[in-house]
Formats: C-alpha cells, structure tokens, sequence
C-alpha cells in the first residue's frame, strides 16, 4: 500500500463513518410522509437549508473541471462560474420567498408538481419528470464516474468507488430522507470548502518556496495568451443555462420549499452566497497558481484539464492531498443523492400518489431511489461516450423551463397548455442542438451567431409571451 | 410590483449586464478579469443580503 493510498484509505473512512453516523441520527428528526421524505416536512434550518442548497449546486466540477478549465482557458472561467452565482442570488432574493410561500400553501413536494401548479398544465409535469431522467441520471452517472476513476487512480479500483458511491447513494437517502441528506450535504460542504481552504494555503506556501508570487502567476495567464474574455458565443453559451440553473433543476428549485420560516430562508441565502463566492474564488484561484507553476518550469505543460488538480495533488502532502480526494468525493455524493430524491419525487408524488392514490410513499420512495441509484451506476459502469455529453448538456436540456416556470411564479396558472408548449418548442432546439452537435451545442451557433442554449431560451421565451397575452385577453 | 422590488430588479439587470459588458468593452489582463467579477459579485451580493433582510424572504 502506497502511503497516499494508506491517508486516502484512513481520511475516506473518518468520511464514511461521519457521515452515516450523521445520517444516522437524522433519523430522530423523523420521516412519515412524502413531505417530510422530500422537503423535511418545511422545517428545515437556515443553516441546513443553506448548505445543502450549496452542497447539491457545487458538484466534482468544482475542484477538477473547473481548475482545469481556468488552467486551460483562463480566468473567463471565474466571470462563467461567477455569472451563475450573480443570477442566483436575484432569482432566490425575488422568486424564492414567492415559490417558498406558495410550496406551503399548497403543499408542494416534488419541482414538476410545483410547476404544474405554476403553470396550470399537467402535461407539462409528466415532460419535464422525463426530462429530468433524460438529462439528470447521466448527470448522475458522470458523478459516480468521478468517484469511480478517483479510486481507480489511488489504487482501490474503479468498480469499487462505483460500488461505495452507490451504496453511498442509497443509504443517505433511505435512512431519512432528504433530513440525512440534508445533515451530511452540510458535513460534506464543511469539507469542500474547508479542505479548498487548506489547500489553497498550501498552494501560496509551496509556490513562494519556488520564488512564484501570485502576481506573477496572472501575469503567466496572460503571457499564455488567456488574458481576456473567451469569444461572445462561447461565454453566453456556457452561462446562459446556468442563469438559470436555480429554477430549472429539480435538486435546486426543491431546496426553496424547505426552509422552516422567512428567517431560515434569509438565513439560506445569506450562507449560500458566502459559500458560492469563496468556493468559486478558492478553485479558480488554484488554477490561475498552477498556470504560474507551469510557466515557472516547477510543472510541465498539463495537456487534460481533468489532470491539473491530481497534478498539484502529487505535489501536496499525502494527507492534504487525501483530504482533497475525499473533497471532491463529497462533493460528488452530495450532488448525486440530491439529484436521486429529486427525480424519485417527481415520479412518487405526480404519479404513485397523485394519479394512483398510492398510501405507501416511503417504501415505493425508498424503492424508486434504489432503482435510479443502481440506474446511475450501471450506466458509469459501462462509461459509454452519450452520457458525458447528456451530463455536459444537462442543463441546457432543462434550461426551457426557466420561462414558463418564471412566468408562473409571477401569474400562476395562467399559461396552461401554452406552458407546455413553451417547453417543448425549447426542447426542439436543445435536443436538435445534441443531435447536430453533441457535447459541442452550448458553444455552436447555427443561427445568427446565437449559441444554442440561447436559441432554446428565447424560442420557449417567446411562446411563453405568447401564452401570457394570449391568456390576458381571453379574461 | 413594490419599490424596492422593481429597484433591486434594475440593479441586478445592470450588475448581470456589466459581467458580460465591461469585460468585452473596457478589460484586459487575468488579474483585472478576477478582480472585476469577485468585486462585482462581492457588491452583489451585499446589496442582495440588505435587501433580503429589509424586505425580501417572504415578509
């Protein structure tokens, strides 16, 4: 046993055992119905509610895609990463106390049966709860891929980190609900942030022992040609679905019915834009630090963007670096059992109880997590090429439910039939796009130089519109 | 729509126009870059944090 393997193996192990014992004692807090399986029966605490809200948002992207995206293409990386941030911010200071107030009083549980009720199209929850499979379990998959190949690098294995995030998947979710989830999303956020943190201070210390300053470090983004803005279509193509990711992801928009009163809600936004800011600032910052060390001739030219955070991680202490790993596990697991409820809820509440008048939620709720969890790991078993490019596409697939989602909160049930064909016209596009050009359609423009998330949001938009005045002069 | 709804609506507009805008029309430079976004989101989000706390978050 390598000694990195020995600290991964122990630190690995302090997680696991943490975060089940955490698991565990959610279980006091108590699990009877679907609203307290799926949205902790609207009592969960500011603090709670702000870190799972962070925990579920900030996957294994973070620490290894977007340092190797900063690494590669510079700082562009930050304004893409930093305009989601800004867009959410404004949607949960203005839609979020409207969408927590109306998830109380008309007891909301799963997203699609929120938007439904927004929009006052039915069919429209069953497209987007096939939508959300579409687009999220690969997303899921690519999650329990990461932890699979971290595990595959340190020795265990690939099939053994598919094999303990499945298991993991399942168990903080089934123990209770969305309360374990919750309770180990805020230790496993804890984790990213503070280990992001220790390894940024280690990052500083190890690269003035090589004389290379921060300075010096932008400078070498510069000189390197990545000084400025990535290209218009490029930059608007990548941020745009992400604008937007608070009111088109299930895992997200859920987590604003939860918080227990307007206090806990203030509280959820306050600490999750704290935590948004200073993990974007920690992880992009390291790849500006590794772009310095390369120009230094301390590293060699890093050719896969994946490779730049295990590159400095050799250059870390083994329990630092251990510590790291287990950081981006977290992170990984936390987005991945989220998004596993999410989607289970949509197909339990809309369909088991609502069309069915199922009596027993938590046995089908814990079965239909079991069943997409073995789903996800199934399809990262078999790593086929499609799913990278669903999960890089996910939120472009979801992005036409931003407009009538938008203009339900603010005229609920006023869309109807127009709601739904407002997201299938969008879905035309985003699905033509991945059709045309796979991973590549956020940043392709076939039409008038606009990307193709751009062209889904303003052709859902516009029917959106449509459907608003349309249903103003008909009252 | 309330006052201080519709002033935080143009606010954030203006901030998520300047974060495309500037960068294309006035910066240069990676340090220039991370510093104008980290402020700009710093600003927002303490304009956001006081506006939730007078009047936003369900009161």
């Amino acid at each position: 046993m390598t000694d990195l393997l020995f600290w991964f193996t122990a630190v690995i192990l302090v997680y696991l055992v943490g975060g089940t014992a955490l698991a565990v004692l959610a279980r006091r807090l108590g699990v009877r119905s679907s609203a307290d399986y799926y949205v902790a029966g609207y009592r969960l605490g500011g603090f709670l509610a702000a870190m799972t809200y962070a925990a579920t948002t900030y996957s294994a992207f973070m620490m290894v895609g977007l340092v190797g995206l900063t690494y590669a293409l510079g700082v562009s990386a930050l304004g893409f990463e930093l305009v989601y941030l800004l867009a959410t911010l404004t949607l949960l200071s203005t839609l979020g106390p409207r969408l927590w107030a109306m998830a109380r009083e008309r007891g909301w549980v799963s997203p699609s049966e929120a938007v439904v009720d927004l929009t006052g199209s039915d069919s429209l929850g069953i497209a987007l709860a096939l939508t959300y499979l579409a687009a999220l379990i690969p997303y899921t998959s690519a999650q329990v891929k990461g932890i699979g190949e971290i595990f595959a690098a340190l020795g265990p294995g690939y099939w053994v980190g598919v094999a303990v995030a499945t298991a993991l998947i399942m168990l903080w979710v089934v123990l209770a609900g969305v309360w374990s989830v919750a309770v180990t999303d805020a230790f496993q956020g804890l984790w990213m942030i503070g280990s992001a943190a220790a390894f940024i201070v280690w990052l500083l210390g190890f690269s003035a022992s090589r004389g290379l300053t921060p300075a010096e470090a932008f400078a070498a983004v510069d000189s390197a040609g990545l000084g400025s803005i990535w290209p218009a279509t490029v930059f608007i193509g990548l941020t745009t679905p992400w604008a937007f990711f608070a009111v088109t992801n299930p895992q997200v928009l859920q987590r604003v019915f939860m918080p227990r009163d307007s206090g806990a809600l203030k509280r959820m936004v306050y600490w999750f834009g704290v935590f948004g800011l200073a993990y974007t600032l920690l992880v992009t910052f390291a790849g500006v630090m590794a772009r310095g060390l390369t120009a230094s001739g301390v590293l060699e030219a890093i050719k896969s963007r994946d490779a730049v955070t295990p590159t400095l991680l050799t250059l870390a202490p083994h329990p630092l670096a251990a510590v790291v790993y287990v950081s981006i596990v977290a992170a990984a697991m936390s987005t991945a059992n989220s998004i596993v409820l999410s989607v289970a809820s949509s197909f339990v509440r809309d369909i088991y109880e609502r069309r069915l008048g199922g009596t027993r939620p938590i046995l089908v709720s814990n079965t239909a997590v079991a069943a997409l969890a073995v789903t996800a790991a199934a399809i990262a078993w078999y790593r086929p090429s499609t799913i990278v490019d669903l999960s890089v596409l996910s939120s472009t697939l979801l992005l036409p439910a931003a407009a009538p989602t938008i203009a339900g909160a603010v005229r609920p049930g006023s869309l109807g039939r127009w709601g739904l064909a407002a997201f299938l016209v969008g879905e035309a596009v985003a699905w033509g796009g991945f059709v045309a050009y796979g991973a590549r359609a956020n940043t392709a423009a076939p039409v008038l130089g606009l990307p193709v998330p751009l062209i889904a949001l303003i052709a859902s938009l516009a029917v959106t519109l449509a459907g608003l005045f349309v249903s103003r002069g008909s009252r | 729509m309330r006052r201080p709804l519709k002033a935080y609506l143009a606010w954030s507009a203006a901030v998520l126009a300047l974060a495309y805008v500037v960068p294309y029309a006035f910066l240069k430079g990676a340090l220039n870059l991370y510093l104008f976004w980290a402020l700009l989101t710093l600003t927002h989000y303490v304009v956001t944090a006081a506006y939730v706390k007078e009047v936003g978050a369900g009161d």
